[in-house]
């Protein structure tokens, strides 16, 4: 890592984790501008982050996925993304933001633990369609993650309905629900795209698009049950605890999928 | 039909995980084949809900378990207020179908994509991915070839190449590797990039001249970037050193045949057992003298500076072990090393990473499969995921007193709060509008 690099890295985990702590005072002490200024800190981790992701992309000559520092630290951006972009749209879900933001700070403190210094992009991954299978891989992460935090909250305000605290602060069971729903329906899209540019990457890399390794199978595996998901809730109509529930567990075999098995040897292509 | 269909399809599934896999391999078995059932179901009534056309109050039902209702009275005649909810769903953009269950007259209006459609094609697009899959792990044809610059090969004499349904000849005309710095630095950045990277292998490439019945033709190809030629890719499939050996068989014709040679240390370990003759096994050390400084940093030894002596030993399975037949030491790597064995001949050559391209060679018919496949699952994501499918139903029910009573559902293929707002302003206007210049009865439970 350069130094300016470095200098950014460490104002970008800065900014990530006060704005986690801000999200959480602001959740705590019911302060509407203690969310505020959460969202302006996690903007200024983006800015930040988008600046030191650029500076290490025209220094190392090719776009972020080389590592896996490069891979966390884009799941962590893509992370804030969306959730900032969610909050635009529904400023009550800024309460899940203590959530999102420490895990992205928890993403981007991993890669940097792992080994962070700039390496050459290996042969192989010299193709457009390995930048197009990670970035949708961690939009697709992002979607779910935020989902997942939108679910978390619904089974706390579904715990306590009486909660005063919990009326007041977090958004209804129903929007919740819903928002749930429409973030994993768009991770799934993105899953499903990721899957496939990563197939096309395997061909003209390896000569074959789908070879049943364990990435690639548990891949699916976690598409299809976001699949399941899905037709629970659009075909059986099942609302509510179960499904933020099945949403939370879906999640975390993402989380083994790409954090567990990618670090086991033999992974081919995959980390 | 459709048990046979997913009998089918899941006898192909299996084939899929076909030689591959290890102890887990049952579960996938058990996954693949349980991936067909709602696949075949998904389209299955994904086409029935398409092909029956129209909609029914069956659909508003199951597009949402509990749809939006509205209830208000309208003391207008029927025959206006049927006009009037015709023009009330059209200027609200909705497809107006009409329709008649005893004393009701039922209006029923769509907004948005037909969600089957979407649906249909989701489901479709894969199960043909399942398929090409399957058919992919039946008829791909794969091996890897290595050959040196300025060398000719007919894929056919190539040992697993054969079965190829097409033939050429396929030669490598010119081979070189890039490395880190060799271009001048365009910024800072590159020159920084230069001094970090320099030296690193930055891609392989071959210039390939191919001749067959579609005439010649020549690319580059990279390490990511393959050529397809009749049909059949040829990307790059290994790099470094290779053994190549041509084996002559009684009364069959010599074929090529390659082995591995791999990096251990600063020596090269190679091993080669024909399948042909499985009692019989070759391995090959190169390692460098000890008189040079060879092997520095544990890379290749680079031959035109290093002194290197080869080691190749044959072997001979005797008794339920291998037991060593031969070992010879030479100075030099020789040309060629020839071994007989009875009838058989064995002729072994070595190739290294600057003169031998590694290529490897797919023949895989699925592939346009797939790719429709993959579109049409795409195509049905986005019409299944993007775009909203809103559907409403207007029942006018006579009422003694010459009032009518009008019943107003909706429903949506989203979650419902995202079209409750909608729906609340839709109730409104079509009370006004069938208010018949004031409103009568009012709203109740919307």
């Amino acid at each position: 890592m350069t130094e300016a690099e470095l200098i950014l890295f460490w104002v970008t985990l800065s900014a990530y984790g006060l704005a986690a702590a801000s999200f959480l005072f602001g959740l705590i002490r019911k302060g509407q501008g203690a969310d505020r200024v959460g969202v302006y800190l996690a903007a200024v981790g983006l800015a930040a982050h988008v600046a030191g992701l650029t500076h290490r992309s025209l220094l190392s000559g090719h776009l972020p996925g080389a590592e896996l520092y490069e891979l966390n630290s884009l799941g962590a951006l893509l992370t804030v993304f969306v959730f900032l972009l969610v909050q635009a749209r529904r400023p009550a879900l800024r309460v899940a933001g203590s959530a999102v933001s420490f895990i992205a700070a928890l993403l981007l403190l991993f890669g940097y633990l792992s080994n962070p210094e700039i390496s050459p992009l290996p042969p192989e991954f010299r193709s457009e369609w390995f930048f197009v299978h990670i970035f949708f891989s961690f939009l697709a992460f992002a979607c779910y993650a935020t989902s997942a935090s939108a679910s978390g909250l619904y089974l706390w305000k579904s715990s306590y309905p009486d909660n005063g605290f919990l009326k007041s602060r977090v958004p209804s069971l129903e929007i919740l629900d819903a928002l749930s729903f429409r973030l994993v329906s768009f991770g799934f899209v993105f899953h499903a795209m990721m899957v496939i540019s990563g197939s096309f990457w395997a061909y003209t890399a390896w000569g074959s698009y789908w070879s049943w390794d364990p990435i690639e199978t548990w891949s699916l595996v976690t598409w299809l049950i976001y699949g399941i998901y899905l037709h629970l809730y659009l075909t059986l109509g099942w609302r509510g605890r179960r499904m933020a529930l099945l949403n939370i567990i879906a999640l975390v075999v993402i989380v083994l999928n790409f954090w567990g098995l990618g670090h086991l040897p033999g992974q081919g292509g995959h980390y | 039909m459709q048990m046979a269909a997913l009998l089918l399809v899941g006898a192909a599934a299996i084939l899929v995980t076909e030689g591959s896999y290890g102890p887990l391999r049952p579960l996938w078995l058990v996954l693949t084949g349980l991936l067909a059932l709602p696949l075949v179901v998904g389209v299955s009534s994904a086409a029935k809900r398409l092909l029956r056309g129209g909609v029914g109050a069956h659909d508003l039902v199951s597009l949402h378990r509990t749809p939006l209702v509205a209830s208000f009275f309208s003391p207008m005649e029927l025959s206006d207020a049927e006009k009037a909810v015709v023009y009330f769903l059209r200027r609200r953009g909705y497809r107006p179908s009409h329709g008649v269950r005893g004393e009701v007259v039922r209006f029923f209006g769509t907004k948005g994509r037909q969600v089957p459609l979407g649906n249909l094609l989701l489901h479709l697009g894969l199960l043909l991915l399942l398929l090409a899959g399957s058919y992919s792990s039946l008829a791909r044809v794969e091996g890897v070839i290595h050959v040196p610059a300025g060398e000719s090969f007919d894929l056919h004499q190539v040992k697993g190449l054969d079965a190829l349904p097409r033939d050429f000849a396929i030669s490598v005309d010119r081979l070189w590797v890039e490395y880190y710095g060799q271009e001048p630095p365009a910024s800072r950045f590159a020159m920084e990039r230069n001094a970090r990277f320099n030296g690193m292998v930055r891609d392989y490439k071959a210039l390939v001249r191919l001749t067959g019945d579609a005439g010649p033709a020549e690319g580059v190809i990279t390490a990511s970037k393959p050529l397809t030629y009749q049909g059949v890719t040829i990307g790059y499939g290994g790099y470094g050193m290779a053994g190549v050996v041509k084996v002559k068989l009684p009364g069959r014709p010599e074929y090529y045949d390659w082995f591995p040679v791999r990096i251990h240390g600063s020596a090269l370990y190679g091993w080669y057992n024909p399948q042909e003759l499985k009692h019989l096994a070759f391995s090959f050390r190169l390692v460098p003298d000890l008189a040079s400084p060879a092997g520095e940093g544990g890379g290749l030894p680079d031959p035109s500076k290093v002194n290197q002596r080869l080691i190749y030993t044959t072997y001979e399975y005797r008794e339920g072990g291998w037991a060593i037949v031969e070992e010879r030491s030479v100075p030099t790597i020789p040309a060629e090393i020839s071994y007989g064995h009875g009838p058989y001949i064995l002729r072994f050559t070595f190739v290294d990473i600057n003169r031998v391209a590694g290529l490897r060679i797919t023949w895989d018919p699925s592939v346009p499969l797939a790719l429709f496949g993959a579109g049409l699952l795409l195509a049905g994501l986005a019409l299944s995921m993007f775009f909203n499918y809103r559907k409403v139903l207007i029942e006018l029910v006579a009422c003694e007193g010459g009032t009518l009573r009008v019943n107003f559902r909706g429903s949506c293929d989203k979650p419902i709060p995202y079209f409750e707002s909608e729906f609340m302003k839709l109730a409104q206007r079509l009370r006004v509008r069938l208010s018949g210049g004031g409103p009568r009865g009012g709203a109740q439970g919307v």
